[in-house]
C-alpha cells in the first residue's frame, strides 16, 4: 500500500471513520437567585423569616445536608471514602478497587472556594455573628 | 462578604442507563453550587447499547461502528435539555440541602457551562498514516498559534487589545506528539488518539471568550463554534502543508536532479529554453500516440528561431531526457514516442501562464525604463520610491 503524501490526502483518503460530538463538559449547578448578596439575603430573611442575616443561620440546613448524605449512603451501602488533607484521588485512584469502578461511589474532599460569610461591623454593636465556614 | 474558605465536597460517582459513568460533586457550605460531570462519548456510546448497533470502542471514543450516520446524529442529538434531565433526575435520587418549599419558592438548580471539549474524531486507516500526519503538520505548523493564524481558525479579530497567550506547543507524551494552540482562554489540541485517530478537541474554558453566556441553553451556540474552529485548523493544516509540498516540487524542477544512478540538469523557471521547452510541450497533450523526438524538435526549434535542421536529434534526446527524469513526460511502453505526464502538464501550463501573462507584464509596467501606458502598479512603484528617497533625505538632514 502506498503510503500518503500530504495532510489533504490523509484527510480526504485515509479517513476510515469520522465522529464530531461532544467530549468531556464539566457543568456549574447552581442556584441563580443565590450567587449574588441581595438574593441571600432575600433568602436568610424573606423565606426563611430571620430577622438579622448570617450565614450561621443557615448551620443547621448544612448539617441536615451532610447528614442526609450519610445516612443516603449507609442505606444504600454505598462506599464512601474520605480524603485526608493534602490527598489526592489518583493515590485513590490506585489503591481502592471501588474507586477503579467509580460506581455507586461517594467520597468526600475539602476543596477551597468562594464563600459568603457575616462579621460583626463594630464589636460594641451587637451583629451578625461570624461563622466557621464547612462545619 | 465574598471570601474564600476550605469546604467539604461530596462526590457522587453514579452511572445513568442512557449518559453512562458521570460525576456530581456537591459542595457542603451555602448556597451549595455542585459540579456535574459528564461524557458525549460515553452517553453516545450507552445509546448505540441501547439500540443494538454494534461498535468498537476506542478509549472513551468509538473506534468503528456498523452505522456511521446514526452514530453521528446521536452524537448530534445530546441536547441542553437531555443533560437538564439528566440533572434532574438525580437531583430527586440524591439527598441535597434545598427542601421542596424552597424550590416552590424558586430556589431551583440551574446549569452552567465551565467547561466543554468539542472533538472531531478522524478514525485513520492504518496507525503509519497518523504518524505521518503528525510529523508533517507539527513540522509545518509550529506558527499556528501566531494571531494571525489564530483569528483565521477562530474567525475571530485579534487586536493588540486581545488578551492571552498566543503561541503553538507541542506536547510530546512518550514518543506521541500533541499540537496545542490558544486563543484567550480557548484552546485547540490535536493528538493521535491510542495509535489509531486523530482528534482535534477545542476546549472553550469561558463562554465569554466569544461574547456568549455561560448558560446551558447557549450549548448549541458553543458547539458551533467549537466545531468550526475544528474544521479551520484542519483546512488551514491542509493549506499550509500543501503550499510546502508546491515550494518543494518547485524548487525539484529547479535544481538539477538525480534519479537513481542518472543525473539530469534543473529545468530552471526564468531560462527561455526551458520556457520554450515547456510551450512545445503545450502542443501535443491530447494526442493519443503521443509525441515523437521529430514532432517536438519541430515546435522547439521554431519557439527557438531556428530550423529544424538547426536543432540535432541528439539535443532533442538531451531535453526529452531531462523532461523524462524529472517527471514531465514518461514513455509509452514499446514505442520511441513520449507523452505528457498529468504532472508535466499542470507544470507546463502552470510554468508558461506565469511567466507569459504575469512575470512579464508586471515587469514591465514596475520599471521605470520600459515605455508604458500609465497603471497602478507603475504609480505606486514610483510613489514608493519618492517615499524612500524623502526618507534618506530627512535621515541626511538630522545627521
Amino acid at each position: 500500500m502506498r503510503v500518503a503524501q500530504s495532510v489533504a490526502e490523509i484527510l480526504s483518503k485515509h479517513v476510515v471513520l469520522e465522529v464530531e460530538g461532544i467530549d468531556r463538559m464539566y457543568l456549574n449547578v447552581y442556584v441563580p437567585r443565590l450567587q449574588i448578596v441581595e438574593g441571600v439575603l432575600g433568602f436568610l430573611k424573606k423565606h426563611l423569616g430571620h430577622k438579622v442575616a448570617s450565614t450561621r443561620l443557615v448551620e443547621p440546613i448544612t448539617r441536615a445536608f451532610v447528614a442526609a448524605i450519610e445516612k443516603f449512603v449507609q442505606d444504600n451501602a454505598i462506599p464512601m471514602i474520605c480524603f485526608e488533607k493534602g490527598q489526592r484521588k489518583k493515590e485513590r485512584h490506585d489503591s481502592a478497587p471501588a474507586f477503579r469502578r467509580r460506581k455507586g461511589l461517594s467520597s468526600s474532599a475539602r476543596r477551597r472556594r468562594s464563600a459568603l460569610s457575616t462579621e460583626p461591623r463594630d464589636a460594641a454593636i451587637p451583629g451578625p455573628a461570624r461563622t466557621t465556614p464547612g462545619s | 462578604m465574598k471570601s474564600t474558605a476550605l469546604v467539604n465536597h461530596y462526590y457522587f460517582y453514579c452511572v445513568d442507563q442512557d449518559f453512562g459513568p458521570f460525576f456530581l460533586k456537591f459542595c457542603s457550605y451555602f448556597p451549595y453550587n455542585a459540579k456535574l460531570c459528564l461524557n458525549g462519548h460515553e452517553y453516545v456510546k450507552c445509546q448505540l447499547d441501547q439500540q443494538g448497533i454494534a461498535y468498537e470502542a476506542l478509549d472513551n471514543g468509538i473506534l468503528s461502528c456498523k452505522d456511521p450516520h446514526r452514530l453521528q446524529s446521536l452524537c448530534n442529538g445530546l441536547s441542553a435539555k437531555k443533560i437538564d434531565t439528566l440533572l434532574r433526575k438525580w437531583l430527586a435520587r440524591l439527598p441535597h440541602p434545598f427542601s421542596n418549599r424552597d424550590r416552590q419558592a424558586g430556589y431551583r438548580y440551574d446549569l452552567s457551562i465551565l467547561q466543554i471539549e468539542l472533538s472531531l474524531t478522524q478514525v485513520l486507516d492504518r496507525p503509519v498514516t497518523g504518524r505521518i500526519f503528525f510529523e508533517e503538520v507539527i513540522r509545518e505548523n509550529l506558527d499556528i498559534g501566531r494571531p494571525k493564524q489564530v483569528q483565521l481558525i477562530f474567525d475571530r479579530w485579534v487586536t493588540r487589545s486581545t488578551p492571552g497567550l498566543f503561541r503553538t506547543r507541542v506536547i510530546t507524551d512518550g514518543v506521541i506528539p500533541s499540537l496545542h494552540v490558544d486563543y484567550k482562554g480557548t484552546r485547540i489540541k490535536q493528538y493521535h488518539k491510542e495509535g489509531r485517530a486523530l482528534r482535534t478537541e477545542t476546549t472553550i474554558n469561558n463562554a465569554n471568550d466569544f461574547y456568549i453566556g455561560k448558560r446551558l441553553h447557549n450549548l448549541p451556540a458553543l458547539r458551533r463554534i467549537g466545531f468550526q474552529a475544528n474544521r479551520r485548523l484542519l483546512e488551514v493544516q491542509k493549506i499550509t502543508h500543501d503550499c510546502i509540498m508546491a515550494e518543494e516540487t518547485f524548487q525539484q524542477i529547479n535544481r538539477a536532479r538525480q534519479v537513481e544512478s542518472q543525473r539530469t540538469s534543473a529545468l530552471r523557471f526564468g531560462d527561455p529554453k526551458v520556457q520554450a521547452l515547456w510551450s512545445a510541450l503545450l502542443v501535443f497533450p491530447w494526442l493519443p500516440t503521443g509525441f515523437s523526438n521529430r514532432n517536438l524538435r519541430e515546435s522547439f526549434a521554431s519557439l527557438l528561431g531556428r530550423t529544424v535542421h538547426g536543432l540535432t536529434r541528439g539535443q532533442m534526446t538531451y531535453q526529452l531526457r531531462r523532461l523524462r527524469l524529472h517527471g514531465i513526460i514518461e514513455r509509452i511502453p514499446q514505442s520511441h514516442r513520449y507523452r505528457l505526464t498529468d504532472f508535466g502538464l499542470r507544470t507546463a501550463l502552470f510554468c508558461t501562464r506565469t511567466y507569459a501573462r504575469i512575470l512579464r507584464p508586471g515587469l514591465a509596467q514596475a520599471l521605470p525604463e520600459i515605455p508604458c501606458a500609465n497603471n497602478s502598479l507603475r504609480h505606486c512603484f514610483n510613489k514608493l520610491q519618492e517615499e524612500i528617497h524623502s526618507c534618506v533625505n530627512a535621515a541626511r538632514l538630522a545627521a
